[in-house]
């Protein structure tokens, strides 16, 4: 049987018997008679159109909700949500703009994360993940040993040395 | 005098010389293994700054994908540096400098 006609039938059903109970109670607490067998049809009738207004309407927001679970399962066990990332190295090279004159970033820095992005995007297309994520490292290697090599080391030593050399005399 | 020229700029010039401009990952790729991906922008760039070469940055043309890359072309200064050099080595094989 179908979940969603289940849970309506489970949802009717109780409806029209909390419906049902008072003319049931007036059934069996009265004699027979002819206004017994009047309320009897009465209570039939009222049944029905209690149980055909109550199967519209539960079957209208019960089929919507299950619909909506339904929808939520399926997404829930999608094996991973859709996330759109930053390609990588894109942090390494915005830190790398702020970091260096725009010289040594676009002569240097920024061709080496050009080749990287050609030279991944190939790997990925070809479906190499492993050479893919080989290049992502050696281009992370590449970068920050360049990045390093440029940086002012000689005006750092010479800073270093005035800041701790001993004192001489004149 | 014999032109002194460090040898991953020699190889660079040499290669620099026979094509009308090339970017710095197909250089790699042209050497043969004698240039490295790590040290290739950095030698470009100081011989750039001894105006050797010369560079710009040219975007990615329209229906293809990718960075714009930043291309290289050996200048007439580059040109006679190299000539020169080749002119000198050619009688004593002298190895690169």
């Amino acid at each position: 049987m179908n979940p969603r006609r289940l849970l309506v039938t489970l949802c009717v059903l109780p409806a029209s018997v909390l419906f049902g109970l008072p003319f049931a109670r007036v059934l069996i607490s009265s004699p027979a008679s002819v206004e017994r067998d009047a309320v009897a049809t009465a209570a039939v009738f009222f049944s029905a159109a209690i149980s055909v207004l109550a199967f519209m309407l539960g079957s209208a927001t019960l089929v919507r909700t299950a619909k909506l679970l339904d929808d939520i399962l399926r997404s829930r066990s999608r094996a991973r949500p859709r996330v759109v990332r930053r390609p990588p190295g894109v942090s390494l090279l915005e830190l790398a703009r702020f970091c260096f004159s725009s010289k040594n970033f676009e002569r240097v820095l920024q061709p080496i994360h050009s080749d990287f992005e050609v030279e991944y995007n190939e790997a990925l297309a070809a479906g190499e993940t492993g050479r893919a994520k080989m290049i992502r490292f050696r281009f992370t290697v590449t970068f920050v040993t360049n990045a390093v090599s440029l940086l002012p080391l000689k005006a750092l030593r010479k800073i270093y040395d005035l800041a701790f050399s001993p004192i001489r005399p004149l | 005098m014999f032109p002194r020229i460090p040898r991953n700029e020699l190889i660079v010039l040499s290669l620099l010389s026979g094509v009308r401009q090339s970017y710095g990952l197909d250089l790699v790729r042209q050497s043969d293994g004698a240039l490295k991906r790590g040290s290739v922008y950095v030698t470009l760039d100081r011989m750039e700054d001894k105006g050797l070469v010369e560079s710009w940055l040219a975007e990615t043309p329209a229906g293809e994908q990718g960075p714009p890359r930043r291309l290289y072309r050996i200048t007439g200064h580059g040109a006679q540096a190299l000539a020169e050099y080749r002119a000198a080595l050619l009688p004593g094989g002298l190895a690169f400098g």
